[in-house]
């Protein structure tokens, strides 16, 4: 097989079939893997197709970030036999985990996640025809896999409870959850109001991330988190107490601290230590630890380590002046990233919907008060402006050069939102912006995608050069 | 002075009550024509209209959306951003089982009394609100009388329920649609029609404590879609069907409309009676859709 080009900082990415070799050197130099380590390719044998087209990084943190990610659900299984509570946070994006992994026996998932299913399947999960078939059709975001996920028991296991944010969240996957709901599962909705901000003389509490939200609100958001906190003593069967929450609280933030150290490393280093990819993965396992909070904390430390060692170095995948990009909402098809960085341009800040998991909670606080000024402080629960505020300030903290709001097919937030985003952050920091659909299965699409990503990373070098 | 809403908990007594008409804005349709994001791909055609044209309503003071979904909920901060006049967000709770989700809609409505203070109209005392619902609940007494001796006479057409959000102006016109192809609109399952109408105030409740007696028929009322769960929307389609003897079932939703678009699997699932799905967009126009409907109706005949 032919060599993987270096560049001349040694950092490679590799295709699939490539890491297979680069798999058996690192074995040979005595590489100590996890339990659930293994060659990336043993996954295609597991349907998981779209990873035969993917580039990754080449570095063991990265492969045990892959490995972790892919094994998620076989985890949970085993988990699930060995007699452990498991908790399904639906449409919440990092409280009810920080309070399912508090109590020991109790495990959070997060069954959006299958979200990327119909992406790493190519389609061949059959996900989104079984959605189809229960009148959840395209005009759905992809989350609908969920629904099929649920129907054919075919990804996860059930959970032992099932918890659901609803209120000032997307349609789709209120929707989605809905119907789920009507085909019997018994699902906890807990209450997230639309955040706005203070009226005058109105009590009002600061928010992680700079914001603030009425008293009235907290409290209503932490009353819903009561009831979440009975459901998970209940599905255990001992409570969950102030005391276990508050060490619950400490051991996510050190999650989220470990985070917030590697977004600053990459996003900052002289070149891209890390690939887009990678990176967004790296990201989304601030939302529910991917099954498992310690395991997440020691792949985040190696990624940091592998990351901090390559930025001293001046090592790093693209060229040194490859064109800073901040990119928001996640990509349903993992690929998209790859063709940004085919084209030229390195991911340097991102908002993946859920940059309230990334602040760390409040600790000084009563334990649910503080969870649920972290929730109310969801970039989706409040007004675009708050978003692209924060966005703006990141672009600027990070220098990105250009922005890509990247759209996801049929979600109610995308058709206005990315107008509001682009006009603010365009506007204020004069930066080319553009919006791009991206599908589960973006093939058909990658042209077009690659051509408006390609003339973003242009317009962008001219207004640099032109600077 | 007018105050322009549209959603199902946004009570008109209290807007009256603040010294204001309330107007109830049935927009035209408004297709892809005009710029910005309102118009981009994706976008409710209803909320698309709707908040162009409300704060253009003649003699408006103040606007006032509903967040019962996230489609109208962002086109309320396009509008707050935009727009000339003072613009409320009511913030309706989807859950229903907790005292604090009723708590909650109940300071809403104070907020919404506050707002519409602020906006040139008067914080309504007790009398006055209770005096608003007492007139509303007697208007709505005969039409409830009158609506069901009509329903007693023998009235021709198959008897069909329409179910589903709100219309635009011109696909009003689907009442007409439907007697067109004979059949009879016995349950109106829409926005406006008998399904968003309160509970019936309790007079005593009323004068005692009219805001929370307001908020309660409000909340508990009015089944919908956004409910979570949606259970009360299914009993009152099953409740209505059986009491009209209706033999089938529209959904009328907009495209883009998750909320509405989910119920269909759901009824299909549930009812006894045959399901069509009309997905309405404003760059169709309503005729196009006669062949579905007339078929529908023959197969129910
Ligand atoms: S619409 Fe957006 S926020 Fe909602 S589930 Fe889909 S991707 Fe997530
Ligand atoms: S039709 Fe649907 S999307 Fe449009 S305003 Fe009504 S609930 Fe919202």
């Amino acid at each position: 097989m032919k060599e993987p080009r270096r560049n001349e900082s040694g950092v490679r990415r590799l295709s699939l079939a490539e890491w297979d070799a680069r798999y058996d050197e690192l074995k040979a130099a005595g590489m100590a893997e996890p339990a659930y380590g293994g060659r990336l390719s043993r996954r295609l044998a597991c349907g998981e197709t779209r990873l035969a087209t993917l580039k990754f990084d080449d570095s063991p943190a990265a492969l045990r970030l892959w490995n972790f990610v892919l094994t998620e659900y076989e985890r949970l299984e085993e988990a699930r036999a060995g007699g452990e509570i498991i908790v399904g946070a639906m449409k919440d994006l990092g409280t009810v985990p920080v309070m399912a992994f508090a109590l020991k026996g109790v495990r959070a998932f997060y069954p959006d996640g299958v979200w990327w299913m119909p992406c790493l399947m190519q389609g061949g999960d059959g996900l989104m025809e079984t959605a189809d078939a229960l009148g959840i059709d395209e005009s759905f975001c992809p989350v609908r896999a969920m629904l099929g996920a649920f129907v054919t028991g075919s990804q996860f296991p059930r959970p032992d409870l099932l918890t659901c944010s609803v209120g000032a969240v997307c349609d789709d996957f209120s929707a989605v959850a809905q119907r789920l709901s009507g085909l019997g599962h018994a699902i906890l909705w807990w209450e997230m109001p639309r955040r706005r901000r203070p009226g005058p003389g109105e009590a009002a509490v600061p928010l992680p991330g700079g914001i603030a939200a009425p008293r009235a609100q907290v409290d209503m958001v932490a009353a819903e988190l009561e009831r979440v906190r009975g459901a998970i003593s209940g599905a255990a069967g001992r409570r969950l107490d102030d005391a276990a929450l508050a060490v619950g609280i400490r051991r996510a933030n050190e999650v989220r601290r470990l985070l917030g150290r590697l977004r600053e490393a990459a996003f900052t280093a002289a070149r891209a230590p890390l690939p887009a990819l990678e990176m967004l993965i790296a990201e989304m396992l601030a939302i529910h630890f991917c099954s498992d909070l310690d395991e997440t904390r020691a792949v985040l430390a190696a990624l940091l380590k592998t990351v901090e060692e390559r930025a001293e170095a001046g090592a790093g995948h693209l060229a040194p002046d490859a064109v800073r990009v901040f990119w928001v909402n996640p990509a349903a098809d993992l690929r998209a990233m790859n063709m940004l960085e085919d084209r030229g341009g390195r991911v340097c800040g991102t908002d993946y919907l859920f940059t309230h998991a990334l602040d760390a909670i409040p600790e000084e606080a009563p334990p649910i008060e503080a969870l649920a000024r972290s929730a109310l402080s969801d970039p989706m629960a409040g007004p675009a402006e708050d978003r692209a505020a924060r966005i703006l300030a990141d672009v600027r903290r990070f220098g990105a050069e250009a922005l890509v709001v990247s759209r996801i097919p049929g979600a109610s937030h995308c058709a206005t939102e990315g107008a509001a985003i682009r006009e603010v952050v365009g506007g204020e920091a004069g930066i080319p912006t553009v919006e791009i659909e991206v599908p589960s299965v973006a093939d058909a699409a990658e042209k077009s995608i690659g051509g408006r990503l390609q003339a973003l990373i242009e317009t962008a070098r001219e207004g640099k050069s032109a600077a | 002075m007018k105050v322009v809403y549209t959603s199902a908990f946004v009570p008109p007594e209290l807007i009256e009550a603040c010294g204001f008409e309330a107007h109830r804005l049935a927009p035209r349709a408004d297709p892809r024509a005009g710029e910005g994001a309102l118009y981009a791909a994706g976008v409710c055609p209803f909320v698309r209209a709707w908040i162009a044209q409300a704060p253009r309503v003649d003699g408006a003071a103040a606007v006032v959306a509903g967040s019962e979904c996230d489609q109208m909920r962002r086109g309320a901060d396009i509008l707050a951003r935009r727009a000339p006049l003072p613009v409320f967000l009511l913030n309706v709770p989807a859950t229903w089982q907790t005292e604090a989700a009723r708590r909650y809609y109940r300071d809403e409505l104070r907020r919404l009394a506050a707002f519409l203070e602020a906006a040139g109209g008067v914080f309504p005392s007790g009398d006055a609100l209770a005096a608003r619902m007492a007139a509303a609940e007697r208007r709505r007494a005969r039409e409830r009388a009158a609506a069901a001796e009509a329903a007693s006479r023998p009235a021709a057409g198959v008897p069909i329920a329409l179910v589903g959000g709100p219309l635009l102006q011109e696909d009003a016109a689907l009442f007409g649609l439907v007697a067109a192809c004979g059949g009879r609109v016995a349950v109106n399952g829409l926005d406006g029609g008998e399904r968003t109408a309160p509970r019936a105030f309790d007079p005593r409740a009323a004068r005692r404590n009219p805001i929370e007696e307001l908020a309660d028929a409000y909340f508990d009322g009015v089944p919908d879609a956004f409910r979570r769960p949606d259970d009360g929307l299914h009993a009152w389609i099953g409740r209505a069907l059986a009491r009209h003897g209706a033999r089938g079932l529209i959904m009328v939703r907009y495209v883009w409309c998750d909320t509405w678009h989910a119920e269909t699997g759901r009824l299909r699932d549930e009812l006894r009676v045959p399901v069509l799905e009309l997905d309405l967009n404003d760059e169709v126009p309503l005729a196009r859709y006669a062949t579905r409907v007339q078929a529908f109706l023959e197969m129910l005949a």
